[in-house]
């Protein structure tokens, strides 16, 4: 009984504190990002081709989370190559909960830039291609919340490129609990040829201009 | 007791007897009709008289007329104050309707599923996704109607054979009449005009019918169709490039004769593959539309300033005035060579020939009339998919809604949820129209579907 009743107040502190800590975290978000993002996802989460980063500004923070989640878990592999994704990841795990929580606060809330990298003319044909993604990723592949599909306009096409790849040959969506990347997996592989990736980011590079 | 009793049987068997003879049926102003279908039997006509009915009508037996009674103007007026889905749906051979004016419904207007031997006569249809939709059946007609406003075609006859479409009237739509994936079907005496394309005759991907051919038009106006494009971002329409007066999309054994064809702005005629339109996905499909003839027409004014991707398409010749626009590789296309006629892409046409004429066809309907099936519980999955889902769902592009293999992505772990969003969807995308609940299908046929959707369906 007096060891139930201990349980019981620790739990309120440890609660209490915790409440503190998320306000206190949540306060921080801006140089929480600051501090551990910035450096490579620049000031306002516009990413940086050199250093492969892809633009997070304005993601929903619902995606953000999950990828975070599943960066640290392994859900969502990286390349053992890929210096700047492993990096990233140590940097995740050094962060607490709620501090994480704080940063995809922030990166959400964050203006979506507009990218002028160069594209090819939008054609008939890629408007057509593109029609497999809209299902999900919308007419302006400004994403859907509803389905838990991010945006993937206002993004750069190496790195579209990169991730549509990535679950088209297997190395992304493999984890049988994974819901939503085993959806993105299946509908990588219909693509009907590499040819047709190319197009595709293309007409998604031009979105939303 | 036992006088009851033969009494009895006599009393049933006089019902018996008399319910085999058709009747006529009646529905008082402003009553359900809904209800009177449900009495009716097989062969029975239905007479609404003139009013205001809210409703949304399934016809499920075959042999139902139903009919409006006209009163001077005034004729029964079907409202869905943009609230209901359908109008009328009619899934029962040798169907005639008749005589109503459709409007404010969100999804289709007047459609038939899987009926053959359909009648659709003088009809107006205002503002449905789409206007008249016979979609899967074999030898109808649409006659008569006067159909506005829809986001998609007014008039769209989906995956349907020996089909005529005669007379009718079709303005400010994004389309105005289609035949899409659709074979031997004849248009004629139409008035198509103010719409963003006046004709589509389409074989699209990712359907169950894989071809399209044999279609005649001939002897309409197709004029000034150069209304702003207005279907909802994602469907397949909004890629429909305005000022068009016939656009043809991959059939083949396609005759356009005789027609009046002036001011459309962007070409009289667009012949295209699906190559061109990033559309030759499906492997089952000739993207190409070969034995396009293009006959005698009275063209005029056609593609004086041509608009969007065409206008970025012709830039480069600094061409304008189009009469017939190819960006095709098929093969046998011919256009009658006359003067004032001008063309880019026809260099491998050849000159048409006067035998090639369907001046004399009168009909596409087949004499004596369609079979019409009935089918078991089985068939029922694939049939419903066939007659239904794929009036707006293709296989890998978004037709209006998303696309079949999304779904199975979507629900492959999960068919009760896909059954449940089925039978009372919930809108999640924006920019695609809302999806109609198919909760008047009863659940079997809706365990059916869904099995066959993503246990058995491939493109």
């Amino acid at each position: 009984m007096e060891r139930a009743h201990s349980a019981v107040a620790t739990v309120a502190v440890w609660l209490a504190l915790a409440g503190l800590m998320t306000d206190r975290a949540r306060a921080d978000g801006a140089a929480l990002f600051s501090e551990n993002c910035a450096a490579c996802h620049g000031d306002h989460g516009e990413g940086s081709p050199e250093l492969r980063a892809p633009v997070i500004a304005g993601l929903e923070k619902a995606y953000l989370d999950r990828q975070v989640e599943h960066l640290m878990n392994g859900k969502r592999p990286v390349s053992a190559d890929n210096a700047a994704a492993v990096g990233m990841i140590d940097t995740l795990r050094g962060l607490g909960a709620a501090d994480l929580q704080a940063i995809t606060a922030h990166v959400s809330g964050l203006p979506v830039p507009v990218l002028d990298e160069p594209a090819e003319a939008t054609t008939f044909r890629m408007r057509g291609l593109f029609s497999g993604c809209m299902s999900c990723h919308q007419a302006q592949g400004e994403g859907n919340a509803a389905l838990s599909a991010p945006r993937i306009s206002h993004q750069y096409g190496w790195y579209i490129k990169e991730q549509l790849l990535s679950f088209r040959f297997g190395k992304r969506g493999n984890d049988p609990t994974d819901r939503f990347g085993k959806q993105m997996k299946t509908m990588a592989i219909d693509i009907a040829s590499d040819a047709d990736v190319d197009q595709l980011i293309a007409y998604i590079q031009k979105l939303g201009r | 007791m036992n006088f009851n009793l033969a009494f009895g049987g006599a009393v049933i068997a006089a019902l018996l007897s008399s319910s085999t003879m058709a009747a006529e049926l009646r529905v008082a102003s402003g009553t359900s009709i809904q209800a009177v279908i449900d009495q009716a039997q097989a062969g029975d006509t239905i007479l609404v008289e003139p009013g205001e009915y809210k409703q949304s009508i399934y016809i499920d037996k075959p042999g139902i007329t139903l009919m409006g009674l006209r009163d001077g103007d005034n004729r029964p007026m079907l409202n869905g104050e943009k609230k209901l889905n359908d109008g009328i749906i009619a899934s029962g051979h040798s169907v005639v309707i008749s005589g109503f004016h459709v409007k404010g419904y969100k999804g289709n207007g007047i459609m038939t599923q899987g009926a053959n031997n359909f009648k659709i006569l003088d009809n107006f249809v205002e503002g449905a996704f789409y206007g008249i939709f016979p979609q899967f059946g074999k030898n109808g007609v649409v006659q008569g109607n006067t159909v506005t406003g829809c986001e998609d075609a007014g008039i769209y006859v989906g995956m349907s054979d020996n089909i005529d479409v005669l007379g009718n009237t079709t303005f400010g739509n994004v389309i105005g009449i289609e035949f899409e994936n659709t074979r031997n079907a004849l248009m004629t005496q139409n008035d198509v005009y103010d719409n963003s394309a006046g004709i589509a005759l389409t074989l699209l991907p990712g359907l169950p019918v894989k071809d399209s051919y044999g279609l005649v038009v001939r002897g309409n106006k197709v004029i000034a169709n150069n209304h702003e494009n207005f279907a909802p971002s994602s469907s397949i329409a909004a890629g429909v490039p305005t000022g068009i007066g016939i656009l043809v999309l991959a059939p083949d054994e396609v005759t356009i004769e005789d027609n009046e064809i002036s001011d459309n702005f962007s070409t009289g005629a667009l012949v295209s593959d699906l190559i061109t339109f990033g559309l030759a996905t499906d492997p089952k499909i000739d993207p190409y539309s070969d034995k396009v003839r293009v006959l005698a027409n009275n063209w005029s004014r056609n593609g004086e300033k041509p608009a969007g991707v065409i206008a970025e398409m012709l830039a480069p010749t600094g061409k304008t005035g189009l009469e017939v626009l190819v960006a095709n590789k098929g093969r046998d296309n011919c256009l009658a060579q006359a003067d004032g006629v001008d063309s880019l892409g026809t260099k491998r046409w050849e000159a048409c020939t006067p035998e090639m004429s369907k001046a004399t066809m009168v009909t596409a309907m087949i004499a004596g009339g369609a079979e019409e099936p009935v089918y078991t519980a089985e068939q029922k999955g694939r049939l419903t998919y066939l007659a239904v889902c794929s009036g707006c769902h293709a296989y890998d592009s978004v037709l209006h809604g998303p696309s079949i293999q999304s779904i199975k992505a979507l629900y492959s772990e999960d068919a009760t949820a896909m059954m449940a969003f089925v039978k009372k969807p919930v809108h999640k995308r924006e920019g695609f129209p809302e999806m109609p609940p198919q909760d008047y299908l009863g659940d079997e046929t809706l365990k059916a579907i869904t099995n066959y959707v993503l246990n058995e369906l491939g493109n």
